[in-house]
């Protein structure tokens, strides 16, 4: 896949302008690259593929329901 | 200037998500084996674009005294929520039919695009915070 090439790209791209600003960054890109990087690079997933990836964004979007529930009970 | 910067990176890695459909997505699904590639970019994308979510969502409240340059707004956190439940319902409804599917047909075809429609709608709502 092509396009994870491309945002992985676009992400160094970018960390640099980040870094010369003092930010940390780094918990914000590796957990990017960790994300892109779990997608995989299969043309034609068969189906333990499809498993693996819906395990996957399943625990993504539980995490991301607990974000959510925290932000919007503060 | 630096959270125009982070939503700079945040938008940079949804566009390209939105790149990850379009290079996979034929013109017109025809086949089962291009349907399960295309929902399998699909679900992919709108996980990257769930941990970007995920991230704005954690950083510290706008809302509060003395928030810090990097914060996100109450307002697009709770829009993100809802973009988010219509993706994922759409998405795995659409993942269901092409999974089961025995053979090309419009049904296969329309899944796949409400997929696609889903997973754009999710990345705009990060277009609007990062208007902002």
């Amino acid at each position: 896949m092509g396009a994870i090439i491309a945002i992985v790209s676009q992400l160094m791209t970018l960390v640099p302008k980040l870094v010369d600003l003092g930010m940390d960054v780094a918990p914000i890109i590796s957990k990017a690259r960790a994300a892109v990087d779990q997608i995989g690079t299969q043309v034609s997933p068969d189906d333990a593929e499809f498993k693996a990836l819906d395990t996957t964004v399943k625990a993504w979007e539980d995490d991301f329901d607990a974000a959510l529930a925290k932000r919007l009970g503060e | 200037m630096i959270r125009g910067m982070l939503i700079s990176l945040m938008l940079g890695v949804v566009a390209a998500c939105g790149a990850l459909q379009t290079a996979q997505a034929p013109v017109g699904v025809q086949t089962v084996s291009d349907a399960r590639n295309t929902i399998y970019a699909v679900k992919g994308a709108y996980g990257v674009t769930i941990r970007g979510a995920t991230e704005y969502i954690r950083l510290p409240a706008c809302e509060k005294p003395a928030a810090p340059k990097l914060c996100s707004s109450r307002a697009v956190v709770v829009q993100m929520g809802k973009a988010r439940d219509a993706a994922k319902l759409t998405i795995d409804s659409a993942e269901e039919v092409v999974l089961n599917a025995t053979g090309a047909s419009t049904v296969l075809s329309a899944a796949v695009d409400a997929a696609k429609s889903a997973q754009a709608s999710f990345k705009g709502i990060v277009d609007i915070y990062g208007s902002k």
